[in-house]
């Protein structure tokens, strides 16, 4: 029955492709094991990069632009420098290389030289023996500014006569989709609804502060060590501004007290700071960001505004599709613009906009434009949660207005195996989508405890209302852009040990866990006998960011790439201990047997070290990249992404009429994951990716005043707590992916995706009024409902 | 600044120490004690992310002077295993999946373990309130609440 | 110049001295002696972040948690009396305040955190002067008293009188200490409810908060009298005391409770706030919730009788 179900169709251009069947029963892949850094961290033993203690390294701090907008005139260190115990105070003039960072564009300054752009941007650095006494320097540091003019809007900003914030202007690109006529498409529709949706500023929140140690060596060379989720990013960005090559700079990464995307950038900006004033002064320079100078200054979720339009015929089926997308940047590029083909947050939210439907007629317009706001950067889903609560929205709003259940509209246009995407791509393999919205409706109960909204006398008479919801989406694996490979170098010890050197990064997703369950598993040995070695530049390959929901489906793959030849040796050692052909030999639980007769086995570590005495080969490199993507920038025609993850989730929640308060009382998430390789850590995956996605729903928004955020703090940009919690019902099914270790497809940002929209279907579903601006907060709902009331039996 | 003589009981031993009188709890556990399982996440009482159990009740040690804590009996996270065995809910942790980053870990152990001590038997509810103080931003809680749950059960004697 | 506003956030703080007086006497002449630098520490909760974001910059403080006598919950004569190190937590479990002022229990259990309600006391959560505080509304419902000590004299002040503005009370900290809170402990034929409102729950600062004592005859046919205490709906708590005159002596009815909700709606005053909400939702919020506080005080008041 396993290798049945194991032997799955691909569709590619009227040729079937099949999965080769698996002949062996997976040892360790597909098990839930123990978590490799457990135990340190339940210990209380992990160091994490604030724990790191560095005698004598002096302390870093930046001061920072109280101006949204504004030219630097002047600037006077002189009086901070005199201040005993400082060490350095650095300006723009001081910097030796690029004055400029970002993951895609270099256009952060490290330290302004000539304006200012957000509330928060650098303009001097500190570095001095304490960090009270950096501080006392930077309040003697004197600036002169003369305010520009600010922009706090993308409409604003794209405005001809708006304040330019970089020299090339403000609009950074513009994205299209063109598939089909849309015009002709609305006029063959019998029904058209349009609405126009906002979604805020998210903070990550990571629970760990960013932190960094910049060693600087007699050879000329430079350390950084710290929480990064992507260390050659970070590594390649620091060579220029210090103006040495990059094989001069190492980057070490710390494991992450959480990153969701955030850690992707915050580690450049904080990295090269730190590592200019360790330069420049010749010692150690340990820089540590304070809450709200994280909140302030680091990267952020892209907000946006949207407007949606589609036509459907009366029967549902869906034929055009429109959209507007203002994606507001702010200050700097992050990971915003496009990195061809289909990289960056911009191109995937337009890419994602039209949703998993078949749609024939599809026309999108993205804008990407700064403003003087803290700037956008990765944030788990990148792009995609912000669009998805738009067609997910509007989707249901649709199923109400043609009295249909809102699972049968889906059903009636989303992909399947074989569909066309809204970029053209034709979908060739692994698509579960219908196949988790059956089990989350079944598993929900969706057929009993859906029914339509309640007519206002219903809501009139009551204090707290349920209604149940439902989204749908998916998500890319990996980043879509022609440098989207990463690297591996495996080590077989001769004591059945193993080396990992790889540079993607622990963030608590469980990367380490997961790759060193699939290099056990190629290896045939166990997952104790793995480690993966601290991710750093020195010594792992080029591997990319870990982002993207990229790491087991790609590393994965360059792990298997790298253990054939290992494995190669191993079977030849004990075929030759054995007297046994090759073709014979399994290796699995650290003993390499006879498929015939089992009982003829010989230790791994026999073979291994029977490896060693006889010079054969017992390290592996591998090197993947996946199917090249493609996307004309002109039509938004092509194939972005080589596979993506499938999810449906349904809510149900009570409103509290009167206030406006909503609870989540439960929530199903079904996710199409092509193969797990951990199930319990793609449950907390799944469990965690939904409480974000619930905070998206209710109350995170980073808010806004004449350029200055308002909640800082974690009591005031508050993110959901224990008690906020529903019920969690996490489900997976396995569609192979034919381009995954073991089938294996991403399911990092999956789970925050239509969380959000579920919750709010379901607050629609509850009182008949919809929210179209996140979050839905109890204010929003109880205004909602309040208009509701006044429009009366006039609906 | 004159320095200040304070003692107090570390996961079962008397330490003595000689502190600024500004200091806080969690810098003297951190760096005077090498206690790194107390973490910074906001340095407000926000987070949870420093707690530690003083005098039998979990609180945040970012908001106390060390000073303050003189005399006192206090159990990180450090002190929860005995002569190399893990406490009962550090297991369950580990089994459950309750881990990601890590980073809350601490705070969420040590108000599992203030809640356990003063009553063995909680409801899932009584749990999600007890460690409602603690802010997770990777698990989505669920986990970590069955976790202490299943401890619970453990401790009590009556095994799920 | 606040911290803030220059942007850098430190992380360690300072002040030069702390002192551990055993008794309120020696407290209170260390206060006079540091003449306004000197600042009272019970939990902190309020002080150390204050410190930290440079509201509050004292050189010496006055911890006074050595102190005995302060740490008791007691029931004298019909009073309940609350010492000025009693805690959230120590409210929140304490079964005499659960039967007789649940609203002060309801409001010490819904704030903050498990580890604030262990650290803050009742005492320092009313002279924060915050006009929403979660016990400063239960207790000015309570018809609470506060007794202050400064070295010259001691006074009762009664909540009622005890706000002047956001932030600042009767009490100056700099010279004077709490004591004790007390109020009546609630009558036989009196229930009482802590209504909160907030965007998650927990760690959350209040949107709203609002206590009632609901007073009713045995056979719940008239109103004796309701107290209504709510916040932050003005720079200080408020007591809505013409919605209170309505309902006096009232027969009960949902009409006259709905009629007595929106006068404590026009007696109170939000602003505007870009974190707690608008005006209009803050006064809709009024309304709906004395209305709700006021039927639960009705049906435990039903559950009381029987």
């Amino acid at each position: 029955m396993e290798k049945e179900k194991r032997k799955k169709k691909v569709l590619v251009k009227e040729k079937v492709l099949e999965m080769p069947p698996v002949m062996e029963e997976l040892s360790i892949v597909g098990k839930s094991a123990i978590r490799v850094d457990a135990y340190d961290k339940v210990r209380g033993k992990l160091q994490y990069g604030a724990d790191m203690d560095y005698p004598g390294a002096l302390h870093g701090k930046v001061l920072r632009s109280p101006h949204a907008h504004a030219l630097i005139k002047k600037i006077d260190t002189e009086e901070a420098k005199t201040v005993p115990g400082v060490v350095a105070v650095l300006t723009a003039k001081d910097v030796p290389g690029r004055n400029g960072f970002g993951a895609i564009i270099p256009d952060q300054p490290v330290i302004c030289g000539d304006k200012v752009r957000y509330i928060g941007d650098g303009i001097a650095l500190v570095a001095a023996v304490s960090e009270d006494i950096a501080i006392q320097a930077l309040e003697k540091i004197e600036v002169e500014y003369e305010p520009l003019p600010a922009v706090f809007s993308p409409i604003e900003a794209m405005k001809p006569e708006a304040p330019k914030i970089h020299e090339k202007g403000n609009l950074i690109t513009t994205s299209k989709i063109r598939k089909g006529d849309t015009e002709k498409g609305f006029e063959e529709a019998d029904i058209v609804l349009e609405r126009t949706y906002t979604v805020p500023i998210l903070e990550h929140a990571y629970i760990e502060l960013d932190v960094v140690l910049a060693i600087p060596h007699p050879d000329g060379t430079i350390t950084v060590k710290g929480p990064m989720q992507a260390p050659f990013t970070v590594r390649r960005n620091i060579a220029p501004v210090l103006g040495i090559p990059i094989n001069k700079v190492q980057c070490v990464q710390t494991p992450l007290g959480g990153g969701f995307g955030g850690k992707e950038d915050s580690p450049i900006d904080i990295g090269a700071r730190a590592a200019l004033l360790a330069w420049k002064t010749g010692r150690p320079v340990r820089m540590e960001y304070d809450r709200e100078e994280i909140t302030l200054s680091t990267c952020k979720r892209h907000p946006m505004i949207i407007t949606c339009k589609i036509g459907a015929k009366k029967d549902g089926t869906f034929v055009a599709l429109e959209g507007t997308i203002y994606n507001e940047q702010g200050a700097y590029a992050s990971l915003g613009p496009v990195i061809p083909p289909a990289g960056g947050v911009h191109a995937h939210a337009v890419v994602m906009l039209a949703g998993p439907y078949v749609i024939q007629n599809v026309k999108v317009d993205g804008f990407l434009v700064h403003t003087n706001h803290p700037y956008g950067g990765a944030m788990r889903g990148f792009g995609a949660p912000q669009v998805n609560f738009v067609h997910e929205s509007l989707i249901d709003e649709l199923a109400g207005l043609l009295k249909m259940d809102p699972y049968q509209l889906r059903m009636k246009n989303c992909f399947e195996l074989g569909s066309e995407t809204a970029t053209g791509q034709v979908l060739d393999q692994s698509v579960g989508l219908k196949d988790t919205m059956e089990k989350a409706r079944s598993e929900f109960h969706w057929s009993e405890k859906w029914k339509p909204a309640p007519p206002v006398k219903q809501l009139e008479k009551t204090d707290k209302r349920r209604g149940v919801g439902m989204a749908i989406g998916w998500y890319r694996t990996s980043i879509g852009t022609f440098g989207d490979g990463c690297g591996v170098n495996l080590h077989l010890q001769e004591d059945g040990s193993v080396l990992i050197f790889q540079g993607l990064t622990e963030m608590g997703q469980g990367s380490y866990t997961v790759l060193s369950q699939i290099a056990a598993e190629a290896l045939g040995v166990t997952l104790e006998d793995v480690r993966v070695v601290t991710p750093d530049t020195d010594a792992a390959p080029e591997s990319g960011p870990t982002v993207g929901s990229r790491s087991t489906t790609l590393m994965g793959n360059a792990i298997l790439i790298a253990a054939e030849p290992i494995k190669r040796s191993l079977i030849e050692s004990a075929s030759e201990l054995l007297a046994l052909p090759p073709e014979r030999l399994v290796a699995k639980n650290r003993i390499i047997y006879d498929r015939d007769d089992p009982n003829r086995f010989v230790d791994l570590k026999e073979a291994a070290r029977r490896c060693m005495a006889t010079g054969r080969r017992m390290m592996g490199q591998g090197w993947y990249a996946p199917p090249r993507p493609s996307f004309h920038s002109e039509t938004g025609q092509g194939a972005p992404y080589f596979v993506y993850t499938y999810s449906t989730q349904m809510a149900e929640v009570e409103v509290d009429v009167k206030t406006g308060v909503v609870d989540v009382l439960n929530l199903v998430a079904t996710f199409d994951i092509g193969k797990a390789i951990n199930p319990i850590m793609v449950e907390g995956q799944i469990e965690g990716g939904v409480m974000m996605g619930l905070g998206y729903a209710l109350m995170e928004e980073v808010v806004m005043k004449d350029g200055m955020i308002q909640n800082l703090n974690l009591q005031d940009y508050i993110i959901p707590t224990a008690l906020d919690t529903p019920d969690i019902k996490p489900i997976y099914v396995e569609y192979l992916n034919v381009h995954g270790p073991f089938g294996a497809k991403g399911i990092g940002e999956m789970p925050n995706i239509p969380a959000a929209p579920a919750i709010t279907n379901a607050i629609a579903n509850a009182v008949g009024a919809r929210i179209y601006d996140l979050p839905a907060h109890c204010e929003r709902v109880y205004m909602a409902i309040k208009k509701r009331l006044a429009k009366g039996t006039k609906e | 600044m004159a320095k200040e003589k304070i003692q107090f009981e570390v996961n079962g031993n008397q330490v003595f120490l000689e502190v600024d009188p500004d200091e806080l709890l969690i810098d003297v556990l951190r760096d005077h004690l090498g206690l790194k399982g107390a973490k910074a996440g906001c340095r407000a009482g926000e987070c949870g992310a420093c707690s530690v159990i003083l005098n039998n009740r979990v609180v945040t040690s970012c908001l106390i002077p060390a000073m303050k804590a003189d005399g006192g009996k206090i159990t990180t996270v450090e002190g929860l295993e005995k002569d190399g065995q893990l406490h009962p809910l550090q297991k369950t942790f580990v089994e459950k999946g309750a881990i990601q980053c890590g980073f809350c870990t601490p705070g969420m152990l040590l108000s599992a373990k203030n809640l356990l001590d003063q009553n063995p038997t909680p409801t899932i509810q009584q749990i999600k309130t007890a460690v409602s103080g603690v802010l997770c931003r990777c698990t989505g809680y669920q986990k970590i609440v069955h976790a202490i749950y299943s401890a619970s059960k453990t401790i009590s004697g009556k095994e799920v | 110049m606040r911290l803030e506003s220059s942007l850098v956030w430190p992380k360690r703080l300072h002040w030069e001295k702390y002192f551990r007086p055993r008794t309120i006497p020696e407290a209170l002449k260390i206060l006079e002696e540091f003449q306004g630098q000197a600042r009272l520490l019970a939990g902190g909760t309020d002080l150390i972040p204050q410190i930290r974001n440079r509201e509050a910059e004292p050189t010496v403080l006055v911890d006074i948690t050595r102190i005995p006598g302060l740490g008791e919950i007691k029931l004298e004569e019909g009073v309940i009396k609350i010492g000025a190190l009693v805690t959230h937590a120590q409210v929140a479990e304490s079964s005499l305040i659960r039967e007789k002022a649940l609203a002060l229990s309801e409001g010490a259990s819904q704030l903050g955190s498990p580890q604030i309600r262990n650290l803050g006391t009742v005492a320092g959560n009313v002279v924060s002067g915050q006009p929403g505080a979660d016990t400063t509304i239960p207790l000015l419902a309570l018809d609470a008293k506060v007794k202050v000590m400064s070295k010259e004299k001691e006074q009762t002040i009664p909540m009622t009188e005890f706000f002047l503005d956001t932030g600042k009370t009767r009490v100056d900290s700099t010279r004077e200490m709490v004591t004790e809170i007390f109020f009546p402990a609630l009558a036989k034929n009196e229930s009482s409810v802590s209504l909160r409102l907030a965007r998650r729950k927990s760690l959350a600062l209040p949107i709203l908060n609002v206590s009632v004592v609901v007073s009713a005859d045995a056979k719940q046919k008239k109103f004796n009298h309701v107290k209504i205490a709510l916040g932050p709906v003005a720079p200080t708590p408020l007591r809505a005391r013409e919605a209170e005159g309505i309902l006096t002596s009232s027969p009960i009815a949902d009409g006259v409770i709905k009629e007595a909700a929106r006068k404590a709606a026009q007696e109170a005053n939000p602003r505007t706030s870009l974190l707690r909400g608008s005006e209009e939702y803050r006064r809709e919020m009024v309304i709906n919730l004395v209305e709700r506080a006021i039927h639960q005080g009705l049906e435990r008041l039903e559950v009381k009788h029987g």
